[in-house]
């Protein structure tokens, strides 16, 4: 009997967790530097060096700005996201299919939630469309093309090698 | 290269970021920039080309009137945008001091002459000093003030006039110093470096 990999284990959603409120501790104090730096700035002014300390002004705003965004898109965002996605899977029933897995191209982009990668499973009974976060399809990918396939509304949550004579889908 | 893609799919808001900034900095710099009316003498030159700052600054190196914190030197393009002159000084042309002091009396303060300068008379009374004499094609602050095309010397004189409702002129109504009067001077006297 192969293990079950679960794709969002309590440990990793923790350190996920912790790594969303680091993350987002620390561009706060990078703003609030960065004001302080600028309101810094704006009392130094005087008519001779205006023009320097605007110039200084907007770029350590901008500059912060876009640190900002960058991380606070592709690691608070995107770890929010993912949480949420996480909690949801944790609450709704579980269901198995086994079958033959195959990756799609095709990817769709749920409106302020995560990336999801359309995936087939051939079972005995039909065919299966189900989907998978972006970021877990490689591994998925590598485990092989017959699988077992825990589900929560479409999405899968988990998955296990199957046996090879298990050809028949549980749903 | 994931970084970069990153990026290029932000793109709109790190641009959309990068000019609201910029121009939140820039509003508020006009604020920070500035002074009030009292501490603060402007004038307003009407020549073919002229740099503000640096005039601004040398008039402020020159000569900076206790308790005044700022020069300012302004264009008389301001006009056009329909903004109403509100300046201490005025550097014009004779046939505009002169229209001027047709079509609205009581713009231009009466001044007292100094020893050895030109003014612009009528009715007995001094409205201007003369600045750019266009017999010598000479004038102060030439540094800064173009009062003329290249290739087309001007054959008009400018004159230093002085606003009737300015804080900053002791010969005014609730007039606080006499700062413009001194900044006057000052730019009179500012010769050349060329």
């Amino acid at each position: 009997m192969h293990p079950i990999v679960e794709l969002y284990p309590p440990e990793r959603l923790e350190r996920l967790e912790r790594r969303r409120k680091r993350v987002r501790l620390l561009l706060i104090l990078l703003a609030a530097a960065a004001l302080a730096v600028c309101v810094v700035l704006t009392c130094r002014v005087n008519t001779r060096n205006i023009y320097d300390m605007l110039l200084a002004c907007i770029c350590v705003s901008v500059g912060t700005a876009w640190i900002i965004i960058y991380f606070g898109v592709y690691t608070v965002r995107d770890a929010g996201r993912e949480l949420e996605h996480a909690r949801h899977l944790a609450e709704g029933p579980r269901e198995s299919v086994t079958g033959k897995v195959t990756l799609l191209n095709q990817k769709v982009r749920v409106r302020n939630s995560i990336t999801l990668r359309k995936l087939r499973v051939e079972t005995a009974k039909g065919t299966v469309n189900l989907n998978i976060h972006i970021d877990k399809a490689e591994a998925l990918r590598r485990a092989g093309e017959r699988l077992t396939l825990y589900t929560v509304h479409g999405y899968v949550a988990a998955w296990q090698e199957a046996e090879q004579e298990a050809g028949h889908a549980d749903s | 290269m994931r970084i970069l893609k990153n990026i290029w799919a932000q793109l709109h808001r790190f641009v959309f970021w990068a000019l609201i900034l910029s121009l939140l900095w820039a509003w508020i710099y006009t604020f920070v920039g500035d002074t009030s009316r009292e501490k603060k003498v402007i004038l307003y030159v009407d020549a073919y080309a002229l740099d503000q700052r640096g005039l601004g600054l040398r008039l402020e190196e020159e000569c900076l009137p206790a308790g005044i914190k700022m020069i300012q030197v302004r264009s008389f393009g301001y006009s056009f945008l329909g903004t109403e002159l509100e300046g201490d000084l005025y550097l014009m042309k004779a046939s505009i001091l002169e229209s001027t002091l047709t079509d609205t009396p009581g713009t231009l303060a009466a001044l007292p002459l100094p020893e050895g300068m030109r003014g612009y008379e009528r009715e007995g009374k001094c409205w201007g000093i003369l600045a750019f004499d266009p017999e010598t094609q000479r004038g102060p602050a030439m540094d800064y003030i173009q009062y003329a095309p290249l290739l087309n010397p001007e054959q008009e004189a400018y004159y230093l006039c002085i606003d009737a409702d300015g804080p900053h002129f002791s010969g005014n109504q609730g007039a606080v110093d006499n700062a413009a009067w001194e900044v006057g001077l000052a730019l009179l006297q500012l010769t050349s470096d060329r």
